[in-house]
């Protein structure tokens, strides 16, 4: 070690991910790779109706087949709370099933070949009902109603214990939620407006389609805890919600998440497997594991919310936009989870990425007997995304202004607080357009490529640009917004960091490393992080709204600095500094000014702690970033930061064939400050990768209630061939509140992508296309259509 | 989805394998790479009692050259097939059918001789084995027949392939220099199945067309041959007009089952596209253009 040591930093570096090796290795031990000893294994008998009155369930061949510790259905768990986000939703169905994923009994047996073959035993008389596949058809008086009935316990009400959460009363119509908002007045808006345009927009089930499937083990101990090992994002939150189904204490309730292989939005609510496992560990006092088959999963996990979006919008002459306004209508499947709650997110971009006066929003979420949507990466913004900057190509087009120009003359800048009360504190909207327009050659291509159009020829080309913009600063959607932290020091020098924030693979617990570095001066390598044992670590709320590094790192830089003052108060002590004349670097302390050498930060360590004041366990929480709840009308400042892209998307498109082939594409993402550059490379291009999947290769096709394509033969993703170069710029806008500088991005980069490709595919052929995904069949016809016209 | 409980047996010989074959009374299943019989097993569209595992017989494996014709050995990977010097030289079409193949990863166990002998109309090796006019030869117990790969295909899933017959061998001609071939497979994505695909062979005297196959993939019950088409270019100097007129015949012949990846009308179109680009290719090659 020299004498002098140079101050150094790890932030902006590329750091590769602390779990890279074991999962790179195949080490990683996922929840399929976990026994407990005296496990028993769960099976769900799924309902083979769309939408029936369940009249008879028999299960007593089921239960009479050796190695069957037993067989559950709803009268077996009178106890049972609904679950969801509208608690609309039993876990084991009553009386009736209103999808085919419904559940209706489920087996726990020694083995899953026993488990599987007593479904085949259980026996189910159905009544059928009229089907509701169509929401527009949802909406319309005689539609079959999905909730009519109250349900809820076992249905009576007398059998609800007071203090229980009340069942789920039914509803006299399909309307599940509803959305409205409004800024300014919109007649006004369209009465100032030159040109005004209205295109329905069709949004279509896509899935998440993690590697690792959904499963948990469920245990309860002889004092009658449970601890469940479990792949949920949110483990805090659900504790609390697992104890209200149960009607257990919270404390008796314990958490472990293994490794997990993909999350995505998908593992933000609790689904009926999970407390169904826990019924059956408690019905056969053995720890049960439920694991799903690959095709169980894309039949019974959330989708993204399917939308149908009109939205009518207008500008001025000089580029002005006047107005918005949307309807929307989403398919909530026949229960209630986060996807009926996008409009949060959808609004934000209607109302504001973009500075327009006058908007009006309403959504309809409506019940059908389709799968039930969930959260989904990016929340409705990509559904929102894909209207607003088509309609914004259409608007400049339609004015004769080049679309860049357009964008740049209406989009935020720093310091804006918009109508629905968003404050841009940072703000580099306009740098993401300008930088991604002239890092790809947007505007002379897009011109090009225009001109081009009419020359005969089977192949052309097309560029076009979107933008977004997305929460970065946490969101406050729950009470709090929080998240908690303990670190603390061996005499060593290595640094346990314990932090209530889930690692999903986005890199969380490296950044997290990374900034502890930042302010301990010691090595990576010296950092261990502990955040996936709710017993051991500290609340926070979970991981959505690209928020952990910007929350979970500022809990981490607060304990951290807690560290640091105290090192630095012992260590001046000894050497006889001030504090402020000292600083940690490379694992020692050393004098700020000149970085000379004046101790092992090991041996200062050791010598705290022989001394009786040492405590070097530090907390601390980042519980209230300076964010705001919506009132009633929506409007608030729900983030403390706000992420901005813009992404350009160059393509070629096989006019003979309809094939669209992503050959470029290039971003500029406001992400405040870059501080792992390996990981928000991968995060950019991974969200680009899965942007790509939803504007053209995947779809759940969802026929009559049918998912008919729960397999990747048919249900294709993007892979290695088909993925653009991709070229990322960092915007570094160093927002104020945000850790190092940095704001969120988790969900930022697979937002614009359809968007961006409609435009370019536009450019490209002139034909708009409204309805995702652009498959061959859908492009062809679509050009074939306008050939048909102009002829 | 776990599949039903089968025996499996994996016989050292192709005799030992006819023997359980005939032994098992059409109860058995083939296994070869696998990649279609385990998801039909695992969605219990097939519940074999047994399971003959023919991947450990050394005889059902390579290629060789006998005189004017190429021999396959039905257990020879896609991937094997992709690499073979021989192929590459003497019969390059297969070899460019092969990359159009799934992936990477299923060309390893995937295999010539399962991709045929599954009878699936989606598979890519079918039309190709039309077009190049190969012969299959199938043992039993009881002996052997060579049958033409013209005759093989009578349904989807259904082939002349008896209960107790093993396809062990393939037959491939030699294509003679001056052969012009194509292979044009649309699809969504890497690694799918055809919408739609032509292949086309085809020798040229002067600027005449001597002779010509033109095959169909995944439009039809079967793998499709244009006979029409054939017969409308053959003898001819293939120019654009009859290129087009080629394109509607096959497109005639064209039966496709509506699924993910269109519509019947899509479907024909691309089928009529891949035949335009397949016989254009080929006759550039044929010409030493390509």
């Amino acid at each position: 070690m020299p004498e002098v040591i140079e101050k150094d930093t790890l932030i902006g570096k590329r750091i590769t991910k602390l779990d890279a090796p074991e999962k790179a290795g195949g080490k990683t031990r996922y929840i399929h790779d976990l026994n407990v000893p005296g496990q028993l294994y769960g099976k769900i008998l799924r309902s083979s109706r769309v939408h029936a009155l369940i009249k008879k369930i028999d299960t007593s061949k089921a239960r009479a087949l050796p190695g069957v510790h037993a067989v559950i259905t709803a009268a077996d768990v009178p106890y049972q709370r609904p679950i969801g986000v509208a608690k609309d939703h039993l876990p084991l169905k009553t009386d009736r099933v209103r999808s085919l994923r419904d559940e209706i009994a489920a087996v726990a047996a020694e083995t899953p070949e026993i488990a599987e073959a007593a479904l085949k035993l259980i026996e189910v008389e159905y009544e059928d009902l009229p089907v509701l596949t169509d929401p527009r058809e949802a909406l319309k008086p005689g539609a079959p109603l999905i909730h009519p009935e109250p349900h809820g316990a076992d249905g009576k009400p007398e059998h609800l214990k007071p203090g229980m959460p009340v069942a789920y009363a039914g509803k006299p119509d399909n309307i599940a939620m509803t959305f409205d908002y409004g800024q300014g007045d919109v007649a006004q808006g369209e009465r100032e407006s030159d040109v005004v345009l209205e295109h329905t927009f069709r949004l279509h089930y896509v899935t998440h389609c993690c590697m690792g499937v959904s499963g948990i083990i469920a245990e309860f101990d002889p004092s009658g805890n449970l601890l469940m090992y479990s792949n949920t994002q949110v483990p805090f939150l659900h504790k609390r919600e697992f104890a209200e189904i149960l009607d257990m204490d919270p404390a008796r309730i314990r958490i472990i998440q293994p490794p997990i292989g993909g999350g995505f939005g998908s593992k933000l609510d609790i689904y009926p497997f999970e407390p169904i496992t826990v019924f059956l560990a408690k019905a056969t006092r053995r720890p049960v594991k439920l694991v799903f088959t690959r095709e169980e999963e894309f039949l019974a996990s959330p989708t993204r919310q399917p939308v149908i979006l009109t939205l009518r919008s207008g500008c001025r002459k000089d580029g002005t936009l006047t107005f918005r306004t949307v309807e929307t209508l989403h398919d909530n499947g026949a229960y209630t989870s986060w996807g009926a709650t996008t409009p949060f997110v959808m609004m934000q971009t209607i109302s504001s990425l973009y500075r327009v006066s006058h908007c009006k929003y309403h959504t309809k979420a409506v019940y059908t007997n389709n799968p039930y949507a969930g959260s989904f990466r990016g929340y409705g913004n990509l559904q929102a995304t894909f209207a607003v900057e088509s309609h914004m190509d259409m608007l400049a087009e339609a004015i004769g202004m080049d679309p860049l120009e357009f964008r740049l003359k209406n989009a935020q800048d720093p310091g804006e607080v918009t109508p629905q009360g968003m404050h841009f504190k940072s703000c580099g909207f306009k740098d993401c357009l300008t930088t991604a327009a002239r890092a790809s050659d947007y505007s002379a291509k897009r011109r090009r490529y225009q001109a081009e159009q009419a020359r005969p020829g089977r192949f052309k080309r097309g560029i076009g640009m979107a933008s977004m913009l997305h929460v970065g600063g946490g969101a406050k959607i729950y009470p709090s917004d929080g998240c908690g932290t303990i670190l603390k020091m061996d005499d060593f020098g290595a640094v346990t960091l314990l932090t209530g924030a889930s690692e999903i693979g986005q890199g969380s617990e490296t950044v997290l490393a990374q900034l502890v570095c930042e302010e301990l001066g010691v090595p990576l390598s010296a950092v261990r992080v502990i955040n996936n044992d709710t017993e051991i670590t500290p609340w926070d709320v979970g991981v959505h709204a690209s928020r952990t590094t910007f929350i979970a790192g500022n809990s981490a830089i607060g304990a951290a600095r807690k560290a640091r003052a105290k090192i630095l108060a012992a260590a001046a002590g000894v050497a006889q500094m001030a504090p402020e004349e000292l600083d940690l670097r490379a694992g020692h302390i050393v004098e700020a000014r000149t970085g000379k050498m004046v101790m092992s930060l090991p041996k200062l360590l050791r010598q705290l702690h022989f001394n009786d004041k040492a405590e070097l366990v530090m907390t601390s929480f980042y519980y209230e970033p300076p964010s705001k709840h919506q009132d009633k009308q929506f409007k608030g400042d729900v983030s403390a930061a706000y992420a901005w892209a813009t992404q350009v998307v160059e393509v070629e498109v096989d006019t003979d064939t309809g094939i669209v082939r992503l050959l470029k594409v290039t971003g500029a993402h406001d992400v405040g400050r870059v501080l792992n550059r390996l990981g928000i490379e991968g995060q950019i291009e991974g969200g680009i990768v899965m942007g790509q999947g939803y504007a053209l290769t995947e779809e759940l096709m969802v026929e009559n209630g049918v998912v008919k394509n729960p397999a990747f033969r048919d249900y294709k993703l993007v892979t290695a061939p088909e993925i653009p170069e991709m070229e990322v710029h960092f915007i570094e806008t160093m927002d104020g509140e945000g850790p190092q500088g940095a704001k969120g991005v988790g969900e930022a980069p697979a937002i614009c992508i359809a968007a961006a490709t409609a435009n370019a595919i536009c450019n490209a052929t002139g034909v708009r296309i409204f309805e995702l995904p652009f498959t061959p069949e859908k492009v062809y016809r679509a050009l074939h259509a306008a050939r048909k016209e102009a002829a | 989805m776990i599949p039903p409980s089968f025996s499996y047996r994996a016989p050292a010989t192709v005799s030992e394998a006819l023997a359980l074959l005939n032994e098992s009374d059409g109860e058995a299943k083939v296994l070869a790479g696998g990649h279609s019989l385990l998801p039909m097993m695992k969605f219990r569209f097939a519940e074999p009692a047994l399971l003959i595992d023919i991947g450990r017989i050394p005889e059902l494996k390579g290629i060789r050259q006998v005189g004017n014709r190429i021999h396959i050995g039905a257990m020879t990977t896609e991937n094997e097939l992709l690499e073979s010097a021989l192929l590459k030289e003497k019969c390059p079409l297969l070899p460019e059918v092969v990359r159009w193949i799934a992936d990477p990863q299923v060309r390893n166990r995937g295999t010539i001789g399962g991709d045929i002998a599954h009878g699936d109309p989606a598979n890519d090796h079918p039309a190709t084995m039309r077009a190049l006019e190969a012969e299959f030869v199938l043992k039993s117990a009881d002996g052997e027949r060579v049958v033409a790969a013209d005759d093989f295909y009578l349904g989807t899933y259904y082939t002349l392939l008896e209960a107790n017959e093993l396809l062990t061998e393939i037959r491939v001609p030699v294509l003679p220099p001056g052969t012009g071939y194509a292979y044009k497979k649309l699809k969504r994505k890497t690694g799918d199945f055809a919408i739609a695909a032509a292949c086309v062979v085809l020798s040229l005297t002067g600027d005449k067309c001597e002779r010509i196959a033109i095959t169909l993939t995944n439009v039809g019950p079967t793998p499709l041959r244009a006979e029409t088409a054939e017969k409308l270019l053959t003898g001819k100097a293939i120019d654009d007009q009859l290129v087009e007129q080629a394109a509607q015949l096959a497109m005639e012949i064209c039966d496709p089952a509506e699924d993910l990846r269109g519509d019947k009308e899509y479907k024909i179109h691309m089928a009529g596209e891949m035949t335009r680009r397949a016989i254009r290719e080929a006759i550039d090659r044929a010409r030493g253009r390509k």
